[in-house]
């Protein structure tokens, strides 16, 4: 009691040791495990695709700063297009044509972000919104690609999904990413599924599925288009469980994560608004 | 304690990144304040929006300043903010003062003007009734008789 009291008393004003900068590369060191899983499961294509996604991002951004008079060096370095690349690489169907990529990534970048006003002020999720892009626009060439789980089966996606936790639990260490987004994901989904489906089966195949536990360490977790208050958390997260699940079984589209990620990015600025009223009133209450 | 020097403060300031939501500042906030919210109703000029937000329940414990990745002066905007608010509501209370006071004087012209008419509307029409015309005649009488001590024609 007494710490915490002369804590409050005398805020300490120690230099913040992160940056945006130092987060996004903690987030691609995260994402690391993921893509070294997918490499095993669905060999060294997966490799080149995340690296001509990463190569073009940074071009593109590089342009688009330029075109915004931005400061290169100062915005370039902070990782953001580089972690928007390697997560849009990530969610794309794992074997698919280079200019996919390259069209995702430029919807990515353009749309989903610097027509808002760059980093921190894009309401959705830009690796989102350019995955989602390209299946609408694409969904021919995107449907000849044989899809991951006929291919290579549930086991497959269990590791993937064990490495991806594995890059989660570093971020949740080091309090990057705050834990109740991914745990309300995980829950929201499981209970959709377990009403949905019944059986355990295909419960633990819908949360192994469609890259759902890299989606709700790491995608739900982005800060920028996500909520900032605890409650708020929790209900972003549990609503991107519970669309998810109920748009894979009922969407139109292979993938549902995108939509699920993007219509509670919606809903984000509101709850947040919501439920930041309601917890100062009870504050001043007390 | 180590209470940042000037220096430091101009050294984050001079260079932040935008806010990227990150909640930190959220979380470390005494007052149950979202700092981040503070931040964009000052940064788009919103002052109302702000101390509806709670701005002036800040108290400049200034634990949101360290903890932000984007090195933004936090706490310096909030201070200024406030006074800003403060600035705003002294102007406003001078001039409510100055409005009420204003209207009293209107108030107070206006029922002097009153009474005043009232007054000579009292005297004019004493003046013209047919008693008062006859009570001043004799007045007038009375004092000449006084004076000459002879009666009239």
């Amino acid at each position: 009691m007494n710490a915490s009291k002369t804590e409050f008393l005398f805020a300490t004003a120690r230099p913040s040791t992160r940056s945006v900068r130092s987060m996004m590369v903690w987030v691609l060191i995260a994402l690391l495990p993921g893509i070294a899983g997918r490499v095993a499961v669905f060999g060294f294509g997966v490799f080149w695709r995340i690296a001509f996604a990463l190569a073009f991002a940074l071009l593109v951004e590089a342009f688009l700063l330029q075109l915004r008079r931005h400061s290169l060096r100062h915005f370039l370095a902070d990782g953001s297009a580089a972690v928007a690349a390697v997560l849009l690489a990530l969610c794309l169907p794992p074997i698919s044509p280079w200019w996919i990529v390259a069209c995702a990534v430029l919807a990515a970048l353009v749309f989903g972000k610097h027509a808002y006003g760059g980093i921190g002020r894009n309401p959705f999720n830009p690796a989102m919104l350019g995955v989602a892009l390209v299946l609408l626009c694409f969904p021919g060439a995107l449907a000849t690609i044989p899809t991951a789980n006929a291919a290579h089966g549930d086991h497959a996606w269990m590791w993937i999904a064990g490495f991806d936790a594995l890059g989660g639990v570093v971020l949740l260490s080091l309090r990057i990413v705050r834990w109740q987004t991914p745990l309300a994901v995980l829950a929201g989904a499981a209970i959709c599924a377990a009403i949905l489906d019944f059986t355990g089966n295909a419960v633990a195949h819908r949360l192994f599925a469609d890259n759902l536990v890299l989606a709700a360490f790491i995608i739900a977790s982005d800060p920028v288009t996500g909520c900032t208050t605890p409650r708020g958390r929790w209900l972003f997260g549990f609503g991107i469980g519970l669309l998810l699940v109920m748009l894979q079984r009922h969407g139109a589209t292979s993938s549902s994560l995108p939509f699920a990620v993007l219509l509670m990015n919606c809903a984000a600025p509101w709850i947040d608004a919501r439920l930041q009223q309601l917890r100062l009133a009870k504050h001043r209450h007390e | 304690m180590d209470v940042p020097a000037d220096t430091q403060v101009d050294a984050r300031a001079s260079n932040p990144m935008p806010c990227i939501r990150c909640g930190q500042c959220v979380d470390v906030c005494p007052v149950a304040l979202s700092p981040l919210q503070l931040l964009h109703d000052i940064q788009t000029q919103r002052l109302s929006s702000a101390r509806r937000d709670g701005l002036l329940d800040c108290t400049e414990c200034g634990r949101c300043d360290p903890v932000c990745p984007s090195r933004i002066p936090l706490l310096e905007l909030f201070r200024n903010g406030k006074h800003a608010l403060h600035a705003e509501e002294r102007a406003r209370a001078a001039a409510d003062a100055a409005r009420v006071r204003y209207l009293a004087r209107q108030q107070r012209l206006v029922s002097e003007q009153g009474e005043r008419r009232q007054r000579q509307a009292a005297q004019t029409t004493n003046a013209a009734s047919a008693d008062a015309v006859a009570a001043a005649i004799e007045r007038a009488n009375a004092r000449r008789r006084a004076r000459n001590d002879r009666p009239p024609e």
